[in-house]
C-alpha cells in the first residue's frame, strides 16, 4: 500500500456510452467527494473508456492517462493498461449507468478480498443482480433470494461496481499465454492448459473444426511487435465481457465476492434497485 | 492453532489443534474470556444471550483474538423462519429457530444484516456472511437440516 496514510490507492475505471443521466454524475461526484473527505481509500484517477465493448477497432479513450496517436485501439483492456502502468493499488469499476453509494469503495475495500463488488440489478424484470453463479452446463444464472448483508463468493459478477486488486490482473498476466486465432483475435490461455508442440506459423491456413467431440483452430502466440494489450476483457459466444474477465480470475484461484450492503442505482429512464428485486420477489412468493 | 468453541455443535478436528469448549452464559456473566484464541466457534448458540449481552461478548471475543484471528458465527435464519410463520408453513424446527427449546430458550433471533452489523461494530472485520444449511439432532435422536446464517469476521486492528 502507498496511498496517503497507508491507505490503498484506488482508480475509477468508467466504461461510457454518449450520455450520462445527472442522477448517475450526482452519484459520482458524491462518490468521489465522500471517499476524498472521509473514505479509507486514496482516489488516484478517473479512466473512462469510450465503450464498454471489448473491439479494439470501436472503441474510444477520453480520460486514460496513456498517449496515443489514434483513437481506435482502445476498451476495457486499455483503461486496465493504464491502471496497472500506474501506481494505484485497486481499480474501482463503474458503469456509466450503475450508481453505487457514496462510501462503496470503502465499504468493499473493508470486506479484505482482493476482487469484490456491490450489486446492482437488471433494470427490468426480474430485477434480478448482475451477479452469477455456474450450474454443471457451464451456464450462468443470476444470485437470487439472498438475504440482506450478505457478502459471498460467486462464479462472476458484472463490472458496474467492482474493485479489483492490482495484483488480480498481474496474476492472470503472469499465468495464461496470449494466442492470436484464426480471426486474429486475442485468447488468453492458462498456461496450464497448453500443451506442446507450439507453433509459431502454420504452413497452411484452414478454418476451425470439430473433431471427435473438441472444438480445433489454428492458433499462434502473440508476436512481440503485436503491441495489443492483454485481453483481460472479451465479448465471446454472446456472452458478456465481465464472464470473460471472470474466469481468467478463476484459473489463478480468485473468485469474485459479492457484497450486498453496497446496493446501486441502475439507471436507464428511471432508476432500479433492490427495492424493485425484493418487490418482485415478494411478488413471486405471494408475499405481497 | 487455539480454538475455542461456543455450543453444542460437532466440529471438524483439525491435526495440531488445540480445542476449549466454553459455555457462553459462563463467560458472559463473568465478564471474561481468558486466553487467547486463533479461532472462536459460537454455533447456534448466540441467540441464548439478552440482547444487551451481546455487543459485550463481541468485545470479549475481539480481545481474546489474535491478530488475524476469526471468529465463525451460526445462528438461525430470522429471515427464513419469519417467512414461514408469515405463510403459515410452520412447524416444530421453525419454531425452534425462532424460540428455543425448554431447556435452552432463545433471546433474540438475528437477520443476516444485523447480525453483520452487530460483528462489525465490535471491530472485527467482516470475510464472510452468507445463509448455510445445519445438520441439527432433536432430542429424539431426528435429523434435520436448518437454514442458518454463517458469518466470519476477523480481527485486524
Amino acid at each position: 500500500m502507498s496511498g496517503t496514510m497507508d491507505k490503498p490507492i484506488v482508480d475509477i475505471g468508467v466504461a461510457c456510452n454518449f450520455a450520462q443521466s445527472y442522477q448517475w454524475w450526482v452519484s459520482v461526484m458524491n462518490l468521489v467527494l465522500n471517499e476524498s473527505r472521509w473514505g479509507d481509500v486514496t482516489i488516484n484517477a478517473i479512466r473512462t473508456v469510450g465503450s464498454a465493448l471489448p473491439d479494439h477497432n470501436k472503441n474510444n479513450v477520453i480520460g486514460n492517462f496513456v498517449k496515443r496517436n489514434a483513437l481506435t485501439d482502445t476498451n476495457r483492456t486499455e483503461v486496465v493498461k493504464g491502471f496497472l502502468d500506474g501506481r494505484a493499488d485497486y481499480i474501482f469499476w463503474l458503469d456509466d449507468d450503475t450508481a453505487p453509494p457514496p462510501d462503496a469503495i470503502t465499504r468493499l475495500y473493508k470486506a479484505g478480498r482482493e476482487f469484490v463488488s456491490g450489486v446492482y440489478f437488471l433494470p427490468q424484470p426480474p430485477y434480478h443482480p448482475i451477479a452469477y453463479v455456474r450450474n454443471a452446463e457451464g451456464l450462468y444464472h443470476p444470485v437470487v433470494k439472498y438475504p440482506k448483508g450478505a457478502l459471498v463468493q460467486v462464479d462472476s459478477v458484472g463490472m458496474g461496481c467492482a474493485l479489483i486488486h492490482k495484483s488480480v490482473y498481474q496474476k492472470i498476466k503472469d499465468e495464461h499465454k496470449v494466442f492470436v486465432r484464426t480471426t486474429g483475435s486475442l485468447a488468453a490461455i492458462h498456461k496450464s492448459q497448453i500443451k506442446n508442440p507450439v507453433f509459431t506459423s502454420h504452413k497452411k491456413r484452414e478454418k476451425p473444426f470439430v473433431k471427435a467431440g473438441y472444438l480445433s483452430e489454428q492458433v499462434i502466440p502473440q508476436a512481440p511487435d503485436d503491441d495489443r494489450t492483454f485481453p483481460f476483457y472479451q465479448l465471446e459466444y454472446g456472452r458478456t465481457e465481465d464472464h470473460y474477465f471472470c474466469e481468467l480470475a478463476e484459473n489463478v484461484g480468485i473468485k469474485p465476492w459479492l457484497d450486498t450492503t453496497v446496493v446501486c442505482e441502475h439507471w436507464k429512464m428511471q432508476g432500479v434497485n433492490n427495492v424493485q428485486h425484493e418487490k418482485y420477489e415478494l411478488e413471486q412468493e405471494g408475499l405481497e | 492453532m487455539k480454538v475455542a468453541i461456543f455450543g453444542n455443535v460437532q466440529y471438524p478436528i483439525e491435526e495440531g489443534a488445540v480445542y476449549e469448549r466454553l459455555d457462553i452464559h459462563e463467560v458472559v456473566k463473568n465478564n471474561k474470556l481468558d486466553g487467547e484464541y486463533d479461532r472462536i466457534v459460537v454455533s447456534n448458540c448466540l441467540p441464548e444471550l439478552r440482547r444487551d449481552k451481546v455487543m459485550p461478548f463481541f468485545k470479549l471475543v475481539h480481545d481474546a483474538l489474535t491478530q488475524r484471528g476469526e471468529i465463525i458465527i451460526q445462528v438461525p435464519s430470522a429471515e427464513y423462519a419469519c417467512k414461514q410463520m408469515f405463510t403459515n408453513n410452520h412447524n416444530n424446527m421453525v419454531f425452534y429457530m425462532l424460540y428455543g427449546n425448554d431447556a435452552v430458550p432463545f433471546r433474540a433471533c438475528y437477520t443476516l444484516l444485523s447480525l453483520r452489523t452487530l460483528v462489525e461494530r465490535s471491530g472485527l472485520v467482516v470475510r464472510k456472511a452468507a445463509q448455510e444449511l445445519m445438520e441439527i439432532q432433536t432430542t429424539t435422536g431426528e435429523k434435520d437440516v436448518m437454514p442458518v446464517h454463517a458469518l466470519i469476521g476477523v480481527r485486524n486492528d
